[in-house]
């Protein structure tokens, strides 16, 4: 339970008052942080359009192949 | 069911074992048991880039932290460990050359690993083009000149290193690791002997323990936003995954390099931040923001004489260190999106004599001209700083859908097989 739940929640309860100390509070509307929140805003963006694209043209058989685990071929351990 | 995955276009397929929903095994056109730990360990260590890093943040985090500056460091490593930690759950089970983008695909679902895989292709490949030129710009062109009366123009430095990095890149991952190891221990050798000068050459206050002390946390205008801060010196040991194609033993290899990085640096950063603070004087932290050269240079300066050019070898250093760690890093990302076909299936070609993603490393090569476009554009400064400001609020997005992926998968998947097995 430490390793696989609390843990992971700690931290991501760290990363949102980070994000939120970092970027928002003070929020400032100019300047690299400024940009920076605008770019990473266009990638979500075009991230999402993306996947809505190949969700509408039904090319979602990279899913299946997206989780595939790499297995070494001569037992090299 | 038995199927099979074409990952080159003309290279033929790579076996696959593979139920319906996925989760199966694959095997690789990289070259596999290439990489030892040492190699791995130094993925994440030279992404980070400690030298490098100590350009970036040192007088930013002074400004809150202060005195007790080792103390952010302390604790934005800490963070970060309990973060590497959780990706190593990940990593043990879910070795792939996409890293992050497999992870969170296969732990939590693949549109959010797919984020992730975004990311790493917007992160890594322009490392090299940014780092350099932020790093010849702010002190490479303009210390030579002061130093030697020689201007050597900043983007001579961009694109004398930036070959060596592209060469690296083509010959396989063999030397680039070797290159990797090489550099990257004489970066931190540098930057600890510079911190030992300091203590043993204390500025004015003399020796002191005072930037250990806990008991001065008070002295800080904000320790917090000083820890908030330090948290971007430490991104880079994200990186170690997508070499776990070409990793010995990746189930143990890369966690331990995710984890190990994040700790090595962590004990770096308290011990250097500590001599140079000593170094420069106790008495005289408050002037570090608010000086006009940067004061690491300073001391080096003081305490080296002339011999002070070797900082700005262990900066040269780590920027060409971090270039080939993100050159590998983001080309193997591409490879593995390449191969799952969400990326164009070119880039899972791999030369069948270096068994390098070749496709992809072209594609970072076009980056680089695009990366340093911008620069001529905008300059090195603010699009150095915007490219960091965008990246690390995406990383914290990365780490909260990989903390969500642990949750689940060892609440349901490997829970159930656990209970599955033992019964």
């Amino acid at each position: 339970v430490l390793l696989h739940v609390i843990i992971p929640v700690v931290a991501s309860a760290a990363g949102v008052v980070v994000v939120w100390k970092s970027y928002f509070s003070p929020f400032t509307s100019t300047g690299p942080v400024y940009w920076g929140l605008l770019v990473f805003i266009v990638v979500l963006l075009i991230t999402i359009a993306a996947l809505i694209y190949l969700r509408v043209t039904g090319k979602e058989d990279w899913m299946r192949k997206a989780q595939l685990v790499f297995e070494q071929s001569g037992g090299g351990h | 069911v038995a199927g099979a995955v074409k990952n080159n276009g003309r290279r033929g397929a790579v076996a696959v074992e593979a139920d319906q929903s996925g989760r199966g095994t694959i095997g690789t056109d990289l070259r596999e048991n290439a990489v030892g730990l040492p190699g791995m360990l130094m993925q994440g260590i030279a992404t980070i880039a400690p030298s490098y890093a100590i350009l970036a943040s040192f007088v930013f985090i002074v400004s809150f932290a202060g005195i007790v500056t080792p103390w952010a460091y302390l604790f934005g490593g800490a963070l970060l460990a309990l973060q590497a930690l959780n990706a190593a759950q990940l990593a043990k089970v879910f070795p792939s050359a996409g890293g992050w983008y497999t992870w969170i695909a296969r732990a939590l679902h693949p549109r959010a690993g797919f984020f992730a895989g975004v990311l790493f292709s917007v992160w890594l490949p322009p490392v090299a083009v940014l780092t350099l030129s932020f790093l010849s710009t702010q002190v490479l062109e303009p210390s030579i000149k002061a130093e030697y009366g020689v201007t050597i123009f900043w983007w001579i430095w961009v694109l004398a290193s930036l070959a060596l990095v592209i060469y690296f890149a083509y010959q396989g991952i063999v030397l680039s690791e070797k290159a990797l190891i090489i550099t990257g221990s004489i970066e931190i050798l540098i930057m600890v002997a510079l911190a030992f000068t300091g203590l043993a050459s204390p500025g004015p206050g003399g020796f002191s323990f005072a930037p250990l002390n806990p008991g001065n946390f008070g002295l800080a205008t904000n320790l917090f936003l000083g820890v908030v801060f330090s948290i971007f010196a430490f991104s880079g040991w994200e990186s170690t995954g997508p070499l776990a194609e070409e990793s010995k033993n990746p189930k143990r290899n890369v966690p331990i390099g995710l984890v190990g990085s994040v700790i090595i640096l962590m004990i770096y950063f308290v011990f250097v931040t500590w001599g140079y603070l000593v170094g420069i004087g106790v008495d005289k932290v408050a002037g570090i923001p608010t000086a006009s050269a940067f004061p690491v240079a300073t001391l080096a300066e003081r305490v080296w004489s002339g011999a002070w050019v070797f900082l700005l070898f262990a900066l040269l250093n780590s920027a060409i260190a971090v270039s080939i760690a993100c050159f590998n890093g983001g080309t193997r990302t591409w490879y593995a999106m390449g191969r799952s076909g969400v990326l164009p299936s070119a880039l899972g070609k791999v030369n069948p004599a270096r068994k390098t993603p070749v496709n992809s490393i072209n594609l970072e090569v076009a980056v680089q001209v695009v990366a340093f476009l911008c620069v001529i554009i905008w300059g090195a400064e603010d699009v150095f700083f915007t490219w960091a400001n965008a990246i690390t609020i995406g990383l914290v997005l990365m780490y909260i859908l990989a903390n969500i992926g642990v949750v689940k998968y060892y609440l349901t998947e490997a829970g159930a097989s656990s209970t599955c097995c033992c019964t």
